[in-house]
């Protein structure tokens, strides 16, 4: 209790910003990506594959969020958010290239 | 590490409850009330408490309107056919002026007087989803964050709780009050659980196409329409034609989307591009057996009335996602489910006031030891989201049964002023609780009782259905039934004020 | 007529249950008028007709409503039953003591 409660303004501002916009980055990027892959991996159809994936975001989304706070190291939970939230865009960014072609 | 996690859990549920339960209890209140939201209308307009639609009745009533919305150029003209709860057409369409909202008797079909109210279906039920606020979807993002924010505090709350399986029935009235507000917290909490956590998932996924954009934005190059079109079938005409176009028989496309459906019954009619040659009609079907809340749509070309394309049954993730919304929309017909949802709903109303308390209640003496102001500000903003939100629902009830039909002021009209009302009411319980801090939640359980108690009475007086008479006529139960609950809240509200007060006199004698 | 008749028998299995579950609890078990532990055997039986009896809510409920809304039911009903042996605890504590009584002679 007092490790956490004794935080800091600027690290809990951190932290914040943290969970709710970079999990929710994350969660996004990641529904981006299995909308776009499951289709191409599976016979799903290219709409229940956005439903789907959109549902299942809102359960990753809550996971995230609870490890944004239970994770005692602040660095290393913005180093794994960065770097979840750049390869899931990355990787949906280039898949959507490679679907139109490029 | 152990001891750690259960910490961070517990700084989280703590924090995340102080910050975002004034809106969840709005949320929740919001919602509970919206279980009965067609029943509130009934209560609020006096004008459709009527006696069920004949079964059969010609859509063409709604020719005149038709004509009305498509000289206005209205971009859409919206039909809701009535229901097992619901005796009165609704229809909606945009003047230049505003949106229009009227009933139809459809028994006679003479459109009813303009209500004058937002009521359950405009008021409440919007509230609860989006705040009213409609400002780049703010509102829809507030209620999704505290959607998210209560299966946060589901989780974690499962995680700080010691003795889950021991406390799972304990419940100790006699205790302190400190003792018995985490008791009833806990309870309420644990065993409210899997509606509580299913009820704000099943919300969220809900507008999954809003809180989650990527998915379809990758996928159809960011267009929506494309995605609509795909996923449901729906057909949407790409703008007005400019050229004037009839409009075919209303009862014939009815007719030939329930063939469509084997006789089902339908839920809306609803026009695009009223009067333009490129109008499209959309039927959508009634489907109150189960428990998905449906898509299926018929679209017939306007001027021709020819069948476009309709849609019957839908894919398998698909339909989980509308399962999921149907048991949160609970369109369907069951009332014992529709009851179990109110009272489950007040369990988690229960459930975040009791946080609330609980976290003042804690940490009170120690505030008041080290002067800390915490205590004074959190204090104010619970007693205005929990006495304050019921004073405000209140209010909006009695404001409703005491302006008469018609009435404006300030540039307002009646509806406007029920609204105004609501707010005003509810900004002045928050100034009241952070003024006069001591007495507030005291003083607010008697307004509740008080407003609640004239509520009834005021129906009696203006519309003359008191509860014997509504009791005895099948479609004025939704009547007899709010005027119960009214009631029974006025009640349970008298009590709890009766027992702060005594606390309060015997805290005084303690003190002297 | 029946459905009323079937949604009160959901509503009571439910109740019961969980009425059994909790007595089988050391701290209901003692405040029922029972010893300080509740007897193993009888804990066991308890424990076994409680959710035997929750489990048969939820095959009325299949019954009643179909796979749908008997399950939407089920979940919803149990929890409404669990509120009010709560408050039963609570409140109206002697209406479970016979019921503890017997099963003590009986254990």
């Amino acid at each position: 209790m007092q490790r956490i409660a004794a935080m800091k303004a600027i690290p809990l501002i951190v932290r914040l910003v943290a969970a709710i916009g970079g999990g929710y980055g994350v969660s996004a990027g990641l529904v981006a990506v299995a909308a776009l892959a499951l289709p191409a991996m599976t016979a799903m159809p290219r709409s229940e594959a956005v439903v789907l994936a959109s549902m299942l975001a809102f359960l990753v989304y809550l996971a995230l969020l609870i490890w944004a706070f239970a994770e005692p190291r602040l660095t290393r939970l913005c180093v794994v958010l960065v770097a979840a939230g750049t390869a899931s865009w990355g990787a949906a960014l280039g898949l959507v290239r490679l679907a139109s072609g490029g | 590490m152990e001891q750690g996690f259960r910490a961070s859990m517990n700084w989280l549920h703590t924090w995340s409850g102080v910050v975002l339960g004034g809106l969840l209890f709005a949320i929740f209140w919001m919602g509970t009330l919206s279980v009965f939201d067609r029943e509130i209308d009934r209560w609020m307009a006096p004008m459709i408490r009527l006696p069920a639609a004949e079964k059969t009745f010609s859509l063409e009533v709604l020719r005149p309107l038709y004509e009305a919305a498509a000289a206005a150029k209205s971009p859409f003209f919206s039909v809701g056919l009535p229901t097992d709860r619901d005796a009165a057409i609704r229809v909606l369409w945009r003047e230049p002026s505003g949106p229009v909202h009227r009933f139809i008797d459809p028994g006679t079909g003479v459109m009813l007087p303009d209500p004058g109210t937002l009521a359950g279906t405009r008021f409440i039920f919007p509230f609860h989803y989006m705040l009213h606020i409609r400002f780049q979807d703010i509102g829809l993002w507030l209620v999704g964050l505290a959607g998210m924010a209560m299966m946060v505090l589901c989780v974690s709350g499962v995680i700080i709780h010691r003795k889950i399986f021991t406390d799972f029935f304990t419940f100790r009235p006699e205790k302190k009050p400190r003792r018995l507000i985490l008791d009833l917290h806990n309870v309420t909490g644990v065993l409210g659980l899997p509606f509580h956590f299913l009820i704000s998932l099943s919300g969220l996924v809900i507008f999954w196409a809003t809180y989650f954009p990527s998915s379809w934005q990758v996928t159809y190059n960011g267009d929506r329409l494309a995605f609509f079109a795909d996923a449901y079938g729906n057909v949407i005409p790409k703008g007005r034609s400019g050229e004037p176009g009839g409009m075919a028989s209303f009862d014939a496309m009815a007719a030939e989307a329930r063939r469509l459906w084997d006789g089902s019954a339908l839920r809306y009619v609803f026009v695009r591009n009223p009067g333009d040659a490129k109008s499209v009609m959309q039927i959508g079907r009634l489907d109150e057996g189960i428990v998905s809340s449906t898509y299926d749509a018929a679209y017939f070309d306007g001027p021709t009335g020819a069948l476009i394309s309709y849609r019957n049954g839908t894919a398998p993730v698909m339909s989980t996602q509308r399962f999921l919304s149907g048991l949160h929309f609970i369109q369907f017909h069951h009332w014992s489910l529709r009851w179990i949802y109110f009272v489950l709903g007040l369990a988690g109303c229960v459930l975040i006031a009791t946080g609330y308390l609980f976290w003042l209640e804690s940490r009170r003496k120690k505030h008041a030891q080290l002067g800390l102001k915490g205590v004074r500000i959190v204090e104010g903003l619970a007693v205005g989201s929990v006495t304050g939100m019921l004073i405000a629902t209140g209010a909006f009830f009695v404001v409703n049964r005491l302006l008469p039909l018609g009435a404006s002021a300030w540039g307002q009209d009646r509806a406007a002023l029920e609204v105004w009302t609501f707010y005003l009411v509810w900004l002045a319980t928050f100034a009241q609780a952070w003024a006069r801090p001591q007495r507030a939640w005291m003083g607010q359980c008697w307004t509740v009782a008080a407003l609640a108690s004239a509520a009834v009475l005021l129906n009696w007086i203006t519309t003359g259905d008191q509860l014997l008479r509504s009791l005895s006529h099948r479609h004025l139960w939704p009547i007899a039934g709010m005027d119960i609950l009214l009631l029974a809240g006025a009640a349970f509200a008298a009590v709890a004020a009766l027992r702060l007060s005594r606390l309060s006199r015997i805290g005084r004698v303690r003190h002297a | 007529m029946p459905d009323a008749i079937l949604l009160l028998a959901i509503f009571a299995a439910a109740y019961l249950g969980f009425a059994a579950l909790a007595m089988s609890q050391d701290r209901h078990w003692h405040h029922l008028g029972g010893g300080r532990h509740c007897p193993r055997r009888t804990c066991m039986v308890l424990r076994c007709s409680g959710w035997a009896l929750l489990l048969a809510a939820l095959v009325l409920a299949l019954v009643r409503d179909g796979a749908s809304f008997g399950s939407l039911l089920w979940a919803t009903v149990i929890t409404v039953g669990a509120l009010s042996v709560v408050a039963t605890l609570s409140w109206r504590v002697h209406w479970l003591r016979p019921a503890a009584r017997l099963l003590q002679h009986l254990g």
